[in-house]
Order: structure tokens, then C-alpha cells, then sequence
């Protein structure tokens, strides 16, 4: 378990963060999410004990970060966004030397090394250089080195970040397995990943927290309208007075018109579901439905409303 | 401390600076060796040959020393020694010893010399363990400068440079001392200041140039290589590289707060 109270950074004049505060349970999965620079990196350099911040208070499993280093940063494991790779070593030496550094008994040292490379599948990889390995792969070692003294908590600053889409499906697909014995903390500006993967999402933005909830919840959190996209055969003229008269339909407003198609964008009242008007609507006036697709707000909606900045 | 002495220990051998270290000080020490061998036989003194192989420590120090954390940092890999279960002092202390080790080394060649000293004239005179004393502990006083450049930028370079820059002001203070000693003379002298005589104003450059070439390591370990051993140099050198150690650890815990 993490708890964070109050975490304040300034570099210089600046200030990173402005008093960051939540808690991680044991064995959920958070996303850390906001637009770069906004402090996600910061506030994991601070948990991971990598940085010290100005004022606050990081604990992990009860023990604090800077009053009890070696015992709090033994529960985790860090990947930072650079993964922190030698790379005139082989795949096992690194990870020999990483469990040197967490100190894990020689006896059961052989073993976990094994089954942490069969658990990010390197297996095959294992007496090559890091040097010569591709950036997936070397991904992978990364998660492995956090792997590596079985700690509680997992740490992954932005961990799909320039990997190939294959990559990146299975990155997730092992950091999803990973939450089965991990409290997983995991930053990313990608919305739909942490959609995807996480318990619990904490938008972060200029250095506060805008938002801390259940990942189902957070759509919800996006207020008033809900927006649908139609392709049809007609013109705007034709569909305009029919379509403003459904009762809850607020605002159309054509995206394009060619060759006889048309494509709208209509906002409708959240809290109405006006699909089953509009498709009456329109077939009372012999209009037919090609596509009718409902945008149901998406974590980018939430994540645009909060974060963009207020007019 | 073990495992981070290991791996930098073995990464000298990874790449070329271990190699090209252990084989400059042999191509170096052996030029000299064979010069002394026909020469002088059987006037073999080993202990005048480590002393001449210190003049190249402004060279060899700074390119054993300069990745030690200038690397790690320029590649990221500095945030391990900060997130793992262990303390940095370990971390400092595990690549200091590292850099000796390879130091020591580097002597390889001086034992294959003294090795056929002993065969050659039956003997070895009992000052050469003096020098190579003298030899490690200066060797020991220059890495930790060399690791403290190394800990304050993230340019191997740089960080060279520098060692170089201090190491060579370290090699010039005698005649640093000098200069500074006539310059005060001269100055007493014709600002009529304090009006002293003759006498007093030479004792007082003797004394600045004293004070100064006080903080000679070369000169202050100068006395093991004619077989004279004193405490003194060795108290000097080894406190003077505790205060660059600990130095070093400071700067880098400091990078905790001050980072940007």
C-alpha cells in the first residue's frame, strides 16, 4: 500500500507539484495520467525515492521513504521512462547485477532471475547484449529488472512509449498479468491504455490532481451530452427541421456533404437516449441510415474537459 | 558495495580503458625498465621507476575515473543506485575500490620488473614496496578527485578535463610555490610595507612557499621512494581522499533536492 500526502516540488522557482495527495491499495492498478510536464514523472521519481520532494510525506507498506529508505524502496520496483539499462552487459548479467543491488539471496537468485525472463518471455534473449537488442525488447528487460526481488508495488513511467503497436498490445497484456500479485502504479498520456488496463485513474494536470476515480466512473464524470455520428443519404437541408424537432437533441452539425452523403454530428441530452427518434424521424421522411454510431463520452472527452485550460 | 565493485570493476574490461590502461602503464614502465636494466645494471632500483610512472597519474587517473558516474548519468542508469535497497555511500565507496583495484593493476608490470630484478641480481631492495605504498595512496588521494568530477557533471569530457586541470595544479605547486614566494618577497620589498629587513622578508617567502608546497602530495610522498617511511603522508593522503568521498556522496544525495 502507497500513501501520498501532500507532495510538494519545486525545481528552482518553479513548482511541479502543488500538494499531490491519494492512496494505492494493495493490489489495484492506477493510472497515472495527464499531458506532459504535467508532474506524473515527478511525483513516481519522488515515490521510487529517486528524487526528494520539498515538502510531504511518501509511504510505502508503512515505511517512509526518507526516514526508512532501505526498507520502503525493498517493497518497489521502478521502471523509469529511460529504462535504466547497461548496455555493454547480457540480458542475465544485468539482471544478476540488479539482484545483487536488491540484495536477494544468493540461494533463490538463480531461480527468480529464470522465471522473471519466462515472465516477460526474454528467455531467448538472455545471453545477448542489451546493446544489440531491439527497443521492445529491451522494454521488456526493463519490466524484468522490476520484476526482480518480488516486490509489492510496480512502478511504469510510460512503459508504451515508442514501442510498435504489436509491442504495445503485448506490453499491456503483461503488465495486465502482472496485476495479479502487483499494486501496479503506471503513468501514460495515452487515454485508451489506461482505459484498457487500469482499476482506478488520477488525472494529474500542472502539478494537481484534477481528478481521482474508478475507471467506469470517469466517463461518467464528463458532463451533459452525449454525441452521435450519422452518415446518411439526403441533404442537411432536407434533415435539419425534422432532426431539431426530436425532443432532446440540442445541436447538429454536418461534418461533410458529398456525392449524396451526408455525415452529422449530433449532441443530444446525456441523460435521453434519442437513437430510437432519430432513426424515426428520419424514416418518416424516407431518409436512410447508413451509419449510427454513438460516441459514448471516452476518457479523452473527460481528460480534454479537465485538462484543457478554461476560456 | 560488492556487487556495484564488481560490475564496475569488470565494465574496465568491457570496454577499452581497462585494456589501454593496463597496457600504457606496460609499454611505459617497461621503456623505462629496459633503459634503467642496460644502463645501470646492476643499479636496478625499482622504487625510482614507480615514482616516474606517478608523473603519468595526470593522465591515467582522470580516464579511469571520468565514467564512474558520468556515465551512469548520461545514461540514465544513475536512477538505479538511487531506487535500489541500498545506500549511495555504498555505491561510492563500491566504485572508488573499483578504480583502485584497476590501479592496482596497472602495477602488474612492475612486478614482472621486480620479479626479474630478483632473478637477475638475487635482491630486491625493500624500498620498492615503500614506493608502491607512496604510489597507491597517492593513486587513491587522485581517484577520489577524479570520482568527485566524475559525480559533478554529466559529460565523461568534462569530467576528465577537469581532473586533468586539478591534477596538473596539483603536479605544478612546487613551482606554484615558488612563484608565489618571490612574488610576496618582491611585493615586501619595494611597497616598503611593513618595513622589514632583508632577513625577515626572505624568512617570510620561505614560509608562504613552505605553506604551500605543504599541500604537495607528490613532494609529501616523495619520501617513500628513497626507502623512508613516514606516517605523515600517509595520514595526509588518505584523510584528504576520505574529504573527497564523502564530497562526492553529498553532491550526489544533493541531486535528490536540487534536480531539475
Amino acid at each position: 500500500m502507497i500513501e501520498i500526502s501532500n507532495l510538494v516540488k519545486f525545481y528552482g522557482d518553479k513548482k511541479a507539484l502543488g500538494g499531490v495527495s491519494f492512496t494505492v491499495e494493495q493490489g489495484e492498478i492506477l493510472g497515472f495520467l495527464g499531458p506532459n510536464g504535467a508532474g506524473k514523472s515527478t511525483t513516481m521519481n519522488i515515490i521510487t525515492g529517486y528524487l526528494s520532494a520539498t515538502s510531504g510525506k511518501v509511504t510505502i507498506n508503512g515505511y517512509d521513504i526518507l526516514e526508512q529508505p532501505e526498507l520502503a524502496k525493498k517493497n518497489v520496483g521502478y521502471l523509469p521512462e529511460l529504462p535504466p539499462l547497461f548496455l555493454d552487459m547480457t540480458v542475465y548479467e544485468y539482471l544478476e547485477y540488479i539482484s545483487e543491488l536488491k540484495k536477494v539471496p544468493k540461494s533463490v537468485r538463480k531461480k527468480q532471475i529464470s522465471d522473471v525472463m519466462q515472465m516477460v518471455h526474454i528467455g531467448n534473449v538472455s545471453g545477448r547484449l542489451i546493446h544489440n537488442l531491439s527497443k521492445g525488447y529491451r522494454q521488456r528487460v526493463g519490466i524484468a529488472q522490476t520484476l526482480i526481488g518480488n516486490p509489492e508495488v510496480i512502478i511504469l513511467d510510460e512503459p508504451t512509449v515508442g514501442l510498435d503497436p504489436n509491442q504495445v498490445i503485448e506490453m499491456r497484456k503483461l503488465i495486465s498479468n502482472l496485476s495479479k500479485n502487483h499494486t501496479i502504479i503506471f503513468s501514460s498520456h495515452i487515454l485508451s491504455e489506461v482505459q484498457a488496463i487500469c482499476d482506478r485513474v488520477i488525472i494529474i494536470n500542472n502539478g494537481k490532481i484534477v481528478a481521482d476515480a474508478p475507471t467506469i466512473e470517469m466517463s461518467a464524470k464528463v458532463e451533459g451530452n452525449s454525441h452521435y455520428l450519422l452518415t446518411l443519404e439526403g441533404s442537411f437541408n432536407s434533415v435539419q427541421m425534422p432532426l431539431r424537432a426530436v425532443s432532446g437533441v440540442k445541436a447538429i452539425a454536418p461534418l461533410s456533404e458529398k456525392n449524396g452523403l451526408l455525415q452529422l454530428d449530433v449532441t443530444a441530452d446525456g441523460s435521453l437516449d434519442v437513437r430510437k427518434s432519430i432513426f424515426f424521424a428520419l424514416a418518416r421522411i424516407h431518409v436512410p441510415i447508413l451509419e449510427f454510431r454513438s460516441m459514448a463520452p471516452s476518457l479523452e472527452d473527460v481528460f480534454m474537459n479537465i485538462t484543457a485550460p478554461k476560456k | 558495495m560488492f556487487a556495484v565493485f564488481k560490475r564496475e570493476f569488470l565494465s574496465y574490461f568491457r570496454n577499452p580503458v581497462g585494456w589501454v590502461a593496463i597496457c600504457l602503464m606496460g609499454v611505459i614502465s617497461g621503456y623505462y625498465f629496459t633503459g634503467m636494466i642496460t644502463s645501470a645494471f646492476p643499479y636496478v632500483n625499482i622504487s625510482i621507476e614507480i615514482n616516474y610512472l606517478r608523473s603519468f597519474f595526470i593522465i591515467l587517473i582522470p580516464i579511469i575515473t571520468m565514467r564512474l558516474f558520468a556515465e551512469e548519468k548520461r545514461n540514465g542508469t544513475d536512477v538505479l543506485l538511487y531506487t535500489m535497497p541500498f545506500s549511495m555511500k555504498e555505491a561510492v565507496f563500491g566504485k572508488f575500490f573499483a578504480a583502485i583495484a584497476l590501479q592496482g593493476l596497472m602495477l602488474i608490470s612492475v612486478f614482472s620488473h621486480m620479479i626479474i630484478t630478483v632473478l637477475l641480481s638475487g635482491f630486491i631492495s625493500t624500498a620498492a614496496w615503500g614506493a608502491i605504498i607512496g604510489y597507491m595512496v597517492l593513486a587513491a588521494l587522485f581517484i577520489s578527485i577524479g570520482m568527485l568530477t566524475s559525480a559533478m557533471t554529466e559529460n565523461q569530457i568534462m569530467s576528465a578535463v577537469f581532473c586533468f586541470v586539478i591534477l596538473l595544479f596539483l603536479n605544478m605547486l612546487s613551482s606554484i610555490a615558488s612563484s608565489v614566494s618571490s612574488i610576496v618577497k618582491s611585493f615586501l620589498k619595494f611597497t616598503g610595507l611593513f618595513h622589514l629587513s632583508d632577513q625577515s622578508i626572505y624568512s617570510v617567502g620561505e614560509n608562504v612557499k613552505n605553506a604551500i608546497t605543504w599541500f604537495d602530495p607528490f613532494d609529501k610522498t616523495s619520501c617513500y621512494t628513497s626507502g623512508v617511511f613516514k606516517i605523515v603522508p600517509l595520514i595526509f593522503c588518505l584523510s584528504f581522499t576520505f574529504v573527497f568521498i564523502y564530497i562526492t556522496y553529498r553532491v550526489l544525495e544533493k541531486k535528490r533536492w536540487s534536480q531539475s
